[in-house]
């Protein structure tokens, strides 16, 4: 990274520190409640949360998010509260989409994050377009985008970063590279060396930075979004990590793989490195972290007990927001579903 | 691009070639303001010249419009003529939701009338009927509304009266529009390029039967292009002409 790289500041730092803490315990919880069926799925970050959160937090207020379905990091990071949060994952009334989709898969519009889109690789394209838009504008918006490993196999991957760097556009792709696509390992996705090696071929750059250490993704990432903002054009951010459990709550990661190569990334844990760090300047120590933790399972032992109490979207919801305004056919359908 | 409050324009240079962006269409700008709960809206126009007639072969002649119709979240529209092309383009391009815009190029320079320089929008929703008659309504869009015209003149010759109703928007359907015409004329033969299974004629057919079955004198017929893949050499043949609709108009008034 050159000289003129911005740095987190401490309070920002610490920041980021209790939002990865917050992931890690939130994730743990929505399994428990997974497992206790009051959430129908969901997809673990754990191993990539300091990643996720980094990149997030390198974003200004007008910029926009393009999460996929293993973000919650950077949700938490771009302002996304729990309870929030909890409201989509068990689809309530109180859902900003109003529980129109599976769990995860957010759409903020206060908050400038776009709605997930489930098939692989389709952010890459959304993104790219908004990207595109604020240049057109000249506005100062740069969009951030993230994906894993096995996007960068599709056809979104393909359009989204030629054309952002055809027209130069500001957009950020992190391409969260945790070696696996569903059973499927990253020497199996494709024989380039590297993942940030295909930037190469559409003319700008890509990079790699270790996903466990959040200092080198938050840089790395303001990096490029001055890069951006300033029409230099898209990076391409390959945050090495590994997805260290299932591909969702519904998968057994043991059918196709041993456990090996995750105790050896549980030992590089992006969530330890930043508490030692934090500790080493003096920033943080064990009653300080003791504390933090206790506050956060507090927190979300309430928002877990609100989401619960949630009612589910109206009956009637089922026809809103097909169109703008609602038309006969759908007037008509509806009448099936009304008591 | 939408996100940012922009009204995009899509051309797909062929509506044959529409299909690598058919997850874009299906899975994400119809569907963006459902699932994002009226959040996010997708004012996108999408532009593609379709159907035969051109000696185009299999990729340049298709009319891909039920794949579409299909689908929730979409507008479907279909002009033929240059007034209802400039009419509803700019109702398109002023709609909240995204529109697909086919436009029936072997039409493209054959038919010849005044457009108004002004700024005028046709209804999105709304048929019309281009031709009154009291015998058989014949429903047709795009391109087969011209050759629907020409079969009426014939008709009329041996006294047959035609009503011809162009559809102008397929999705949503104006099927009070249709409902009307058949009540008067209890007989109706519906007319488009596209093959035949799942075409939209079978969802016209299955709404008229719900919305008109007891108004009906005949049962409804369908003069449509064949279940293959769209010919070359032999695209005369494949495309419904006057020959085969006045059959079937005939069939459908003995019955
Ligand atoms: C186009 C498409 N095909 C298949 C799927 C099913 N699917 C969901 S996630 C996934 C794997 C994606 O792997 P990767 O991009 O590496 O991200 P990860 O899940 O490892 O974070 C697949 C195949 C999908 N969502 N979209």
């Amino acid at each position: 990274m050159s000289a003129e790289t911005p740095s987190p500041s401490s309070a920002h730092l610490l920041e980021i520190y209790r939002t990865i803490v917050q992931t890690r315990l939130f994730e743990a919880r929505v399994i428990a409640l997974n497992r206790h069926g009051k959430i129908s799925l969901y997809a673990s970050s754990e191993g990539e949360e300091a990643g996720a959160v980094a990149c997030a937090s390198a974003l200004a207020a007008g910029d926009w998010l393009f999460p996929d379905y293993r973000s919650t990091g950077a949700l938490f990071a771009r302002g996304v509260s729990m309870s929030a949060f909890l409201s989509q994952l068990m689809g309530t009334g109180n859902d900003s989409s109003k529980g129109r989709q599976m769990p995860t898969h957010i759409a903020s519009k206060e908050l400038r994050i776009a709605s997930v889109s489930t098939p692989v690789g389709n952010g890459i394209v959304h993104a790219t377009g908004l990207a595109w838009a604020a240049k057109l504008r000249k506005g100062p918006e740069a969009a951030l985008v993230l994906f894993g490993d096995g996007a960068t196999s599709s056809d979104g991957f393909h359009a989204g970063m030629n054309i952002a760097g055809v027209h130069r556009l500001p957009v950020v792709f992190i391409c969260r590279n945790n070696q696996y696509a569903i059973s499927l390992p990253l020497a199996m996705q494709t024989a380039s060396k590297t993942l940030a090696a295909k930037a190469e071929a559409y003319g700008f750059p890509g990079i790699q930075v270790d996903g466990s250490d959040p200092i080198a993704v938050y840089e790395a990432t303001a990096q490029a979004l001055a890069r951006a903002r300033s029409g230099e054009g898209p990076t391409l951010i390959e945050t090495a990590a590994y997805r260290l459990g299932g591909h969702t709550t519904s998968d057994d990661a043991k059918r196709y793989r041993t456990d090996e190569p995750g105790n050896a990334w549980r030992k590089r844990d992006g969530l330890e490195n930043l508490r030692l760090h934090l500790e080493s300047l003096g920033l943080w120590d064990t009653e300080q972290d003791n504390t933090l933790r206790d506050e956060i399972g507090k927190e979300i032992d309430r928002c877990v007990t609100r989401a619960l109490e949630e009612p589910s979207p109206p009956v009637s919801s089922l026809f809103d927001d097909v169109y703008a305004e609602m038309p006969r056919h759908l007037q008509e359908q509806r009448k099936d579903v009304l008591p | 691009m939408c996100l940012y409050g922009l009204r995009p324009v899509a051309e797909i240079q062929f509506a044959d070639f529409v299909y690598p962006a058919f997850d874009q269409i299906v899975n994400e700008l119809a569907k963006y303001r459902y699932r994002s709960g009226g959040q996010f809206g997708c004012p996108v126009v999408v532009r593609m010249p379709s159907g035969g007639g051109v000696k185009g072969g299999h990729c340049h002649s298709q009319s891909p419009e039920s794949y579409f119709v299909h689908t929730a979240g979409l507008k479907v529209v279909m002009p033929s003529n240059p007034y209802d092309a400039k009419g509803l383009l700019l109702a398109a391009l002023r709609d909240e939701d995204p529109v697909i815009f086919f436009e029936p190029k072997s039409i493209y320079r054959t038919e010849k009338i005044e457009v108004p320089a002004s700024d005028f929008t046709v209804r999105l929703g709304k048929a019309a009927t281009v031709r009154e008659g009291s015998d058989v309504t014949v429903i047709a869009y795009g391109a087969m509304v011209p050759l629907a015209l020409r079969a009426a003149d014939t008709a009329s010759k041996d006294g047959i009266g035609l009503e011809v109703i162009d559809l102008r928007t397929l999705l949503p359907l104006d099927i009070d529009h249709l409902a009307a015409s058949i009540a008067k004329t209890s007989r109706a033969v519906i007319l488009h390029e596209a093959p035949r299974t799942c075409g939209y004629g079978a969802e016209l057919m299955a709404q008229i039967v719900e919305n008109c079955f007891w108004d009906l004198d005949a049962p409804l017929a369908r003069v449509t292009g064949f279940d293959t893949p769209f010919p070359y050499a032999l695209e005369d043949e494949y495309m419904p002409n006057e020959q085969r609709l006045l059959k079937s108009i005939r069939q459908t008034l003995q019955a």
